[in-house]
């Protein structure tokens, strides 16, 4: 019997000892990062974008900071070519760090930044070749009037785009077409067939990979609003970009987060992540070069 | 005798045969040799042997007759022996200094030589069966006293034991019955029907593991769940007993939040486990999102459970098989059990079809809680200013026939059928000066298995058995939902949406599988296979309508055509071969062909396995085993949910496979302790999950199903861990902790950029302690304490906002980090239960009370993303499930 008493004084012992079981308090504290977003192209002079992370569960109205005391280093195949300026932007355009420097085809790109309380960041990026378009023609093209607005058209065209130089590996590609308005740059919605290709939504444009193309081919659809009454008939300009893997699997993957957003679910296993290759932080630095074609409509 | 060959020589020239002169020599040759050695037995000596070994005696004997004798020293015993033999012959003098020592003589060539006796082999088979109800006991065992060799009794109670012992004894002894002695009569084919009497008094073993001892003294490697009053009356979550609730307190299970999303077997995944029900496999062996599982104990007779050794008749899955056997029936009376719990009810009804032939077994359960629950929920929402209520149910059946059709001929014929409902309604109509939004929400969940097997038993012979099976498995999830959502102004329509969808995910498989097993030794166990099986696959859904305020869009409809049917086939051999008293090997091989549009897939899985007795004590186990999966479980959630969806291997996706390696050590000590270890590593491929960003498209869950293939991606797994299971058992107590230290990871190319990520149930400790003890002869007590890590979930710490390149500043992204990398809270409860039982005339009733989650803790389930739109910052709150629940049931037995 005392053998039982003894169970039953351990049972209790968990018990009370258990008893004063609180709720569990989670740590939410956040590992700050620096995120460096730049997508260079020998086109232009190397800009890059430096801000800090956001506490998600900190403290409320919190915004982004953008430091402007960071050594930005760049190099070239290794060398030492120069440390970035700062540029406080404005209204419109976030502090941003820049070069006097257009990056090169296929060479080698170093970009390291030291920020105060922040781990060191760097990341690698090249520009890959130029790809021609070979071809570039109307095959349909579709107007409909809104019936509410008088003079206003919506187009919807289908273009045939042929590649000069696709490679047996695999290639990205980042689409865009846009149209100049009175001096304003206004993009249009590309579309291509189901399965293939990438809409952007943060930036216009599709992203592809040369196996969405069929010997080099791709039919795509363009859609724009064009108002006659505030505009005359300009040429429709498609951008092809050809882009690191890492700039294709960057902007995949913010696209789809955005996506993601809209139809989160309440289990937080099921989550999305956006594609890194800042080492010690986040964001992309990947290169591209483009190509322009225009088309009439 | 010269005349009598001469005669016949005589009578073979006269009648001019053509015999050859070669035949007749040697035959005479032969003939005048034995009648001249007859003549030299036949002498007669005086001999005397004193305390001498029988080398010498017959060294002695050689001197003493001057006949040459000839044998092997290693024939013999170092036994001394005297005898004193006066004018005796020399038959009887060898015919007794030999009879002890199991040897004989013959005389050829002017030499006695002297052999060792040849006796012929007795093969006793039969069946073990309960004396009581008539069912046949699974993994009795046999085990024959002179030559002490043992075997146990397969699913059927069917057993084969062949010796070299005229008379054989045979010893059968089952958990909780008086074991039983059986003399076995003259002739070398036995055939024995063994009746043992169910014994309260007897030590159970509880769990039978590398712990336990089984015939040849062999630990077994897998572990067998007896379901005796000592395991039953471990807590429970609500009054149920359940046997994969008990299996997640052994070591290597690992298991999500209370049991939910299932089982996790030595880092697989949930989809990875081979259950079977009497051999049928279960696709989703779960109610309630895993907190139950479709086995009322009341049910069960058997259950085994193996996560390192893999016998090469087990295929079709990577990392664990769960067996459950159920009753067949009692085929000698009638009975009947009811119960009723705080969740759920049950009955049982057997009885015999044909007295001593034939049996059947019905049983049922169904929740009982929809009336309070649905009551509650109105209650709820008639507070939250809305109407409507939800609602959740499960039930199953299970009915089985037997029929014995003569001695070595049995049939056998079971049913079963599960479901599980939820259903969710909701209106809302809130008002707010002249803006009202309306919207309704009807929402119809059902899904279950559905089960069948015809199953005839054979025995050719004494030795071999077959097993000729025809099942089939059906898992069905149906989901229709209604949307309707309307905002207006001033009663103008602003905006109005409807949405119907009906969704069906079925799988179905229909097998026939012939089974033998053949016993051609006690050191050899055969068993050997064929199985082939068709599956059919009918994801997707049936239709799909968005009818908004614009205009009608349909965007799926009638999907009915994207059935998808694959073939497989299985064929399967492996020996338990036991190499002499010290190592047993259990080796084999599983092939399986996977036939699907444009690809074959032929398989080879070679199975081994070896138990080492190092002492009487201590025993050594290894295995290496090669599994191959066919059929994947896409999953969103990791959580268990029914709408995961099950899909074959295609020309595009390989099947899963895995590579285990385990090895162990075993120990008794005291008289009713034990110690066993393990160590293993796994290695998986071909793992198959949505690629990132599946979820974000619109209908989730809907249309993905259709074209998952083109969504998901292929990665590999890699599961260590050392285990170790200490546990004490007697006739009052058993207790057990169990510890496993391991680490599971995945590495997909598509997710978390390629980086090798823990997987969701990497749980690196996890702990288990488990006391039950019989106070009185009516009171029984026991308490349960589990404490492991916390799971690995996804969750985004910090946010940053996208700079355009263009320069301007965009949205805000948040940053999941490494996926996986955020540790919960480490998981503890204790539980705590007391039974009481009561004899009565023809049964017994009995009462059984508990506490579950006894300090209330709030173990986490999930993290609920927050958003404050005052602010537009993202916070977390942490959501509980169970907290602390009494809980109480009766139960009649008569």
């Amino acid at each position: 019997m005392s053998e039982n008493v003894s169970v039953l004084l351990f049972v209790c012992s968990l018990v009370f000892f258990f008893s004063c079981e609180e709720e569990e308090t989670l740590d939410f504290s956040e590992d700050k990062k620096l995120v460096l977003l730049s997508n260079f192209s020998p086109d232009s002079l190397l800009r890059v974008s430096l801000s800090t992370t956001i506490a998600i569960n900190g403290a409320f109205g919190t915004t982004t900071n953008y430091p402007n005391d960071a050594v930005v280093e760049f190099f070239e195949d290794g060398i030492f070519k120069e440390q970035l300026s700062y540029h406080s932007g404005n209204d419109l355009i976030a502090p941003f760090y820049f070069s006097n420097f257009n990056p090169k085809i296929e060479s080698n790109y170093l970009l390291q930044a030291k920020v105060n309380d922040f781990r060191e960041i760097e990341s690698r990026g090249k520009v890959p070749p130029v790809v021609n378009i070979q071809s570039l023609s109307l095959t349909d093209s579709t107007v409909v009037e809104d019936a509410n607005i008088l003079g206003r058209l919506i187009y919807n065209l289908s273009v045939e785009l042929l590649l000069e130089n696709i490679l047996d590996t695999t290639q990205y590609f980042h689409l865009k077409a846009y149209r100049f308005i009175n001096g304003k740059t206004r993009a249009c919605n590309l579309s291509t067939a189901e399965g293939t290709g990438t809409p952007l939504l943060h930036e216009s444009g599709v992203l592809l990979r040369s196996s969405d193309f069929q010997q080099g081919e791709l039919n795509v659809g363009i859609d724009f609003i064009f108002n006659e009454n505030i505009e005359s008939k300009s040429p429709i300009y498609l951008e092809l970009r050809h882009t690191e893997e890492n700039y294709y699997r960057f902007h995949k993957s913010i696209g789809e987060q955005e996506a993601f957003s809209a139809n989160q679910s309440v289990f937080s296993s099921e989550v999305f992540f956006i594609y890194n290759n800042v080492e010690n932080g986040l964001g992309n630095f990947s290169g591209y070069s483009a190509v322009l074609d225009s088309l009439l409509f | 005798m010269l005349f009598c060959g001469f005669q016949i020589f005589s009578n073979i020239y006269l009648q001019k045969r053509p015999v050859s002169a070669k035949f007749f020599f040697l035959f005479f040759f032969l003939f005048c040799t034995t009648i001249y050695g007859q003549q030299v037995l036949d002498n007669k000596y005086d001999f005397v042997v004193t305390n001498q070994t029988l080398p010498d005696g017959l060294w002695s004997l050689t001197e003493t007759t001057d006949v040459q004798i000839v044998f092997s020293n290693n024939d013999f015993s170092e036994k001394e022996y005297s005898f004193s033999f006066q004018q005796k012959s020399l038959r009887f003098i060898l015919d007794r200094l030999l009879e002890n020592e199991g040897l004989r003589f013959t005389y050829e060539d002017d030499q006695v030589l002297i052999l060792k006796k040849t006796t012929p082999k007795v093969t006793v088979s039969g069946y073990v069966e309960d004396v009581e109800t008539g069912e046949r006991l699974i993994g009795a065992n046999i085990y024959e006293v002179k030559s002490q060799l043992g075997t146990t009794t397969n699913e059927y109670g069917f057993f084969s034991l062949t010796t070299k012992v005229v008379k054989p004894v045979l010893e059968v002894s089952y958990l909780g019955y008086a074991t039983y002695r059986l003399p076995v009569g003259g002739s070398n084919k036995e055939q024995v029907l063994v009746l043992l009497k169910p014994s309260l008094t007897l030590t159970e073993i509880v769990v039978v593991g590398r712990d336990s001892i089984s015939n040849n003294n062999f630990t077994e490697s897998a572990t067998e769940l007896n379901l005796s009053e000592k395991l039953i009356s471990l807590p429970t979550l609500g009054g149920e007993v359940d046997v994969l609730r008990i299996m997640q307190q052994l070591p290597g299970v690992q298991n999500g939040t209370d049991g939910l999303g299932g089982l996790y077997v030595r880092g697989g995944n949930a989809d990875q486990n081979l259950v079977l029900l009497d051999g049928v496999p279960v696709y989703n062996p779960y109610h309630a999102l895993g907190l139950y599982s479709i086995f009322d104990h009341n049910i069960i007779k058997k259950v085994k459970y193996l996560r390192g050794e893999f016998p090469a008749r087990y295929g079709g899955r990577i990392s664990s098989v769960v067996d459950v056997r159920t009753k067949e029936g009692n085929n000698k009376e009638y009975h009947g059990q009811g119960t009723v719990g705080l969740i759920a009810s049950k009955l049982a009804l057997e009885g015999p079809t044909q007295k001593n032939k034939g049996a059947f077994f019905i049983s049922a359960r169904r929740t009982h809680l929809d009336p309070f629950l649905k009551r509650y929920s109105e209650q709820e929402r008639r507070d939250n200013g809305d109407t409507g209520s939800y609602n959740y149910y499960f039930g199953e059946v299970i009915a089985k026939l037997n029929h014995q059709l003569s001695a070595k001929d049995r049939i056998y014929l079971s049913f079963y059928k599960g479901n599980d409902t939820y259903q969710n309604d909701k209106e809302t109509d809130r008002l707010s000066d002249d803006f009202r939004d309306q919207s309704t929400l009807s929402q119809d969940l059902t899904w279950g298995n559905t089960l069948g097997v015809l199953r005839w038993n054979h025995q050719f012979g004494n030795k071999l058995f077959t097993n000729l099976t025809a099942t089939y498995s059906q898992f069905k999830f149906t989901s229709n939902e209604l949307r309707n959502e309307q905002y207006t102004l001033d009663g103008t329509v602003l905006f109005a949406d409807f949405i119907q969808s009906i969704y069906r995910s079925r799988i179905n498989t229909f097998s026939v599988k012939y089974d033998v097993e053949y016993v051609p030794s006690p050191n050899h166990y055969i068993r050997a296979g064929i199985v082939g099986s068709q599956h059919l696959f009918s994801p997707g859904a049936v239709s799909q309508r968005d009818s908004s305020s614009i205009e009608e869009e349909v965007l799926s409809e009638d999907v009915s055509g994207l059935e998808r049917e694959v073939l497989e086939a299985g064929l399967y051999f492996e020996d338990d071969w036991q190499i002499g008293k010290k190592l047993k090997i259990n080796w084999g091989a599983y092939v399986s062909l996977f036939a699907v549009p444009d690809k074959n897939y032929l398989l080879v899985d070679p199975r081994l396995a070896l138990q080492w007795k190092i002492t009487r004590h201590l025993q050594f186990s290894a295995s290496a085993n090669r599994m191959t999966q066919q059929l994947h479980l896409l999953t969103r959630t990791d959580s268990g949910f029914p709408s995961d969806l099950w899909v074959p291997s295609t020309s595009k996706i390989k099947p899963q496979r895995s590579w285990m390696f385990d090895a162990g050590l075993n120990w008794r000590f005291k008289k009713d302790w034990s110690v066993t270890t393990s160590a293993y590593y796994k290695r998986m491929s071909n793992l198959l999950n949505y690629t990132e960003g599946s979820n974000a498209l619109p209908n989730t869950g809907v249309l993905i199903s259709l074209d998952w293939e083109n969504r998901v991606t292929t990665g590999t797994g890699l599961s260590k861990g050392i285990e170790l299971l200490l546990k004490k058992e007697n006739a009052k107590n058993v207790g057990w902790l169990s510890y496993t230290l391991s680490e599971s990871t995945r590495q997909f190319d598509e997710i978390n950029s390629g980086e090798r990520f823990p997987f969701r149930y990497d749980l690196r400790h996890v702990l288990n302690l488990s006391y039950s003890r019989q106070l009185t002869e009516r009171w029984r007590v026991a308490g349960s304490f589990a404490i492991y890590s916390g799971s690995r979930i996804s969750l985004a710490l910090n946010e940053w906002q996208y700079v355009r390149q263009d320069g301007k500043p965009d949205f805000v992204y948040q940053n999941f980090g490494e996926k996986n990398s955020y540790t919960l809270p480490a998981y503890h409860r204790l539980d705590i239960s007391a039974s009481y039982k009561k004899e009565i005339p023809k049964g017994y009733w009995s009462v059984d009370m508990g506490i579950y989650n006894v300090y209330n803790r709030r173990n986490i389930y999930y993290i609920e993303s927050d958003y404050n739109p005052g602010t537009q910052t993202l916070g977390y709150t942490s959501v509980s499930l169970i907290p602390v629940l009494p809980y109480v049931s009766l139960s009649i037995s008569i």
